[in-house]
């Protein structure tokens, strides 16, 4: 069931809502979709832009520096007049380079000039510790904290002035305060650092290999960022008396795992913050364990809602209804279906990269030979290619082979883009 | 044969809209009533099944333990001029029939709208259609006689909307819930006569059903041709009726309401018929004709007793031979 409640945003559920007598595991992918007329009609907010530049002494390698340079410059031209914005120099510490003091400029010819001063007067010199540039990044954003605050952070190599508990308490404390997209340039090996700052601050992560590469990305992630007109969506989950929710996971256009993000908001009722939106669509794989009923009897067995402030702005029905015929139950919604299977290539991937890092080739070709398979049948190409640069496939056979010499950036890339989903084939 | 055309005061004639509660020139309390079946209310009284709480949500679910209020198997509304039952049967988890009927006061007499609905089993949530198509169906077929227009492009104007509300019903590709649908207008004509106008889609009824005496005028009869498998071969004269409804594709549907159909409400026979009473007008989904389809056989039932035991009768009727379809049936005397 879907509803329309509110102009320009739906939320429509997936499911085969048939169980067998005494089963009670209920799946549904729940597509929630904002639209433009939406994104238009949502209050005008007050934007806040930090760039943070990796100022390490390992960025002066090849065009690292030049091409985060040009990156920045490219990024705030991209910003809208009027965007209040910051520059942040990364090295062990985390400094404020632009404005160097007083409050926030707001972009205009003058004070892209002025920051562009700023930028050219830096050198890469220094160590890595990226939580406490998080730590900047969240008084700068304190300055305003009505506004959407949103951080572009860009690294090329590991966190080592810092322990990773110390990088877990900035991201804990920074939630809410500000999104992050991250970027690794180069390749270092900085995947786990980049998508555990990501995830927990309801952003996106990648890497490129060169620094000519991060132009025309800077300016995207900008553009994206520009485009988020709604700050804060929220997935209200109720479940009936017993029940338990299994998962909430976002499954399109990334996997991302929100089960822990879980706020509970009275009986019965859990809150899932899902972070800036602007005119998209993402999907959610939701499991409930529930209680079973007798055949012939039908429960709900979530009510999902999607909520912007107080508001509810759209709602669907994840419904059970036990039935003793087994053609109807042993059905699987395709969604369903595609989204698990992506799910565990997801997981195919990182385990089979981890398994090799490890020495473990035989455990690294068998979860890569099924995350090949998986890639294939779902239509994943774009992961399909990614782990052709890591394992040769034989076309007749199908069996894979791992590659002897990987080249370090093609398995970052991997890591990092594994997460990325196909959506549904559509049925020809 | 003259049909007046729009609505009029019983009291005075002067004309009145389909939304007057008063007539503006006498005063008289105008009434039009409506139902439609199955009714969504919750019973206020209701207590869970499964757990005992009498909390329900807006959607008839338990805010408790989370079971779905199970609606009653069988749901009645007497409108004084037409009867209406709709019955889950014995065999079917859901009811996934409609019926709608209005009556509207007009000077010769009152005037019926009726449209019955079955939803496809094999679509995705039939019952959305049905209700949808009975919903749609009634209240445009009653704006346009109260706009003056013809019983014929009344029926019209309400397979249209009906069409376009079972079409409406659909939440995106591959959701397409499905429907037939059956409706008539009942006008006094004059002098003891009265002008009954169907259409039908699909494979629900409408039949006329005299009692033996046969005072009334035409002799009992079905009024529609189903838009099945069966009737098709039948009409062509490939097959006679008892062996085109031997065959096991004899129920399949050639037209029917639905977002994956290309039917259109024009291409629909539009059929009046003038009739003298006493007799009945029944409109019925096959879970009736299934266990007794021709017309003497259901005018022996249908005339045997006031309207609503009638009614009842029908409806015990097709239970009793076993009930494996949902039962659908409006019942409107005529003449009587």
């Amino acid at each position: 069931m879907s509803s329309q409640e509110v102009e320009g945003i739906s939320v429509a559920i997936d499911q085969n809502q048939y169980l067998a007598e005494g089963a009670d595991t209920v799946d549904a992918v729940v597509t929630v979709q904002v639209g433009d007329d939406f994104s238009v009609a949502a209050p005008a907010q007050e934007r806040l832009e930090i760039i943070i530049i990796d100022c390490s002494g390992s960025m002066a390698a090849g065009d690292r520096w030049s091409g985060a340079r040009e990156a920045t410059i490219a990024a705030l031209a991209e910003m809208a007049d009027g965007t209040l914005f910051a520059l942040v120099k990364g090295t062990h510490e985390g400094e404020v380079i632009y404005p160097a003091q007083g409050p926030l400029q707001r972009k205009d010819v003058l004070s892209v000039l002025e920051a562009r001063q700023a930028l050219d007067r830096l050198r890469p010199y220094g160590g890595t510790a990226m939580g406490s540039w998080l730590g900047v990044a969240r008084q700068v954003a304190a300055q305003y904290p009505q506004a959407m605050a949103h951080a572009i952070l860009l690294t090329d190599g590991k966190n080592e002035h810092e322990e990773p508990a110390h990088l877990d308490e900035e991201i804990r404390k920074s939630e809410g305060a500000f999104t992050c997209d991250c970027r690794g340039v180069g390749g270092g090996d900085m995947v786990k650092e980049l998508r555990t700052i990501a995830s927990g601050l309801h952003g996106g992560y990648d890497v490129v290999k060169h620094g000519s590469g991060l132009v025309t990305d800077f300016q995207a992630m900008m553009q994206v960022s520009m485009g988020r007109a709604i700050p804060d969506l929220t997935l209200r989950v109720w479940t009936p008396a017993g029940a338990a929710v299994q998962f909430v996971k976002q499954v399109a256009p990334n996997i991302e795992d929100l089960t822990a993000r879980r706020v509970e908001a009275g009986a019965q009722v859990g809150e899932y913050p899902l972070g800036a939106w602007g005119a998209e669509e993402r999907d959610y794989h939701v499991q409930v364990r529930v209680d079973p009923a007798a055949p012939g009897r039908e429960k709900l067995a979530a009510r999902i809602s999607v909520v912007s402030g107080d508001e509810v702005i759209g709602q669907g029905l994840v419904k059970a209804l036990w039935t003793t015929d087994t053609e109807l139950s042993a059905r699987i919604s395709r969604r369903v279906a595609h989204f698990t299977g992506q799910a565990e290539l997801a997981q195919a991937v990182q385990d089979g990269l981890a398994a090799r890092k490890e020495g473990d080739l035989d455990t690294a070709t068998a979860k890569l030979q099924r995350a090949v398979e998986l890639a294939v049948e779902s239509g994943n190409e774009g992961t399909a290619k990614l782990l052709r640069n890591v394992v040769e496939v034989d076309d007749h056979t199908g069996t894979v082979r791992l590659r002897r010499n990987v080249d370090t950036f093609d398995e970052m890339a991997l890591d990092a883009r594994s997460t990325k989903t196909a959506r549904v084939r559509k049925e020809s | 044969m003259s049909t007046a055309v729009g609505l009029h005061c019983p009291g005075c004639r002067a004309k009145i809209g389909v939304a007057d509660r008063f007539c503006e020139e006498c005063g008289r309390e105008l009434t039009i009533v409506r139902a439609v079946l199955p009714s969504r209310e919750v019973d206020p009284t209701a207590a869970c099944d499964a757990c005992g709480a009498r909390d329900f949500d807006v959607d008839g679910y338990c805010v408790a333990c989370g079971e779905l209020l199970r609606p009653p198997d069988r749901d009645e509304a007497d409108l004084g001029a037409v009867q209406l039952i709709t019955d889950r049967g014995l065999v079917h988890a859901h009811n996934e029939d409609a019926v709608a009927a209005a009556v509207l006061d007009d000077a010769e007499g009152p005037a019926i709208v009726i449209a019955v609905c079955d939803g496809v089993s094999t679509s995705e949530d039939p019952q959305l259609a049905a209700e949808a198509g009975v919903r749609g169906g009634v209240d445009a077929c009653v704006a346009a006689l109260a706009a003056d227009r013809p019983a014929p492009e009344a029926v019209m104007a309400g397979l249209e909307a009906a069409f376009d509300a079972v079409r409406g019903t659909s939440q995106g590709a591959g959701h397409a819930p499905s429907c037939t649908y059956v409706a008539a207008v009942v006008r006094p004509c004059g002098a003891q006569e009265f002008e009954i106008t169907v259409a039908s889609v699909g494979d629900s009824r409408a039949y006329w059903l005299c009692p033996d005496e046969a005072r009334g005028m035409p002799p009992s009869r079905r009024l529609t041709l189903d838009d099945s498998w069966a009737q098709a071969l039948i009409s062509h004269g490939a097959m006679d009726e008892a062996a085109a409804m031997q065959d096991p594709r004899a129920h399949a549907l050639v037209r029917w309401m639905g977002a994956d159909s290309e039917h259109r409400a024009a291409d629909t026979v539009v059929d009046t018929v003038q009739v003298r009473g006493p007799g009945v007008l029944l409109l019925c989904s096959d879970g009736l004709w299934n266990y007794l389809s021709d017309a003497a056989g259901l005018a022996a039932l249908a005339t045997a007793a006031p309207a609503q035991q009638a009614a009842r009768d029908l409806v015990e009727y097709a239970l009793r031979g076993g009930g494996s379809d949902n039962i659908t049936v409006a019942l409107a005397p005529v003449g009587i």
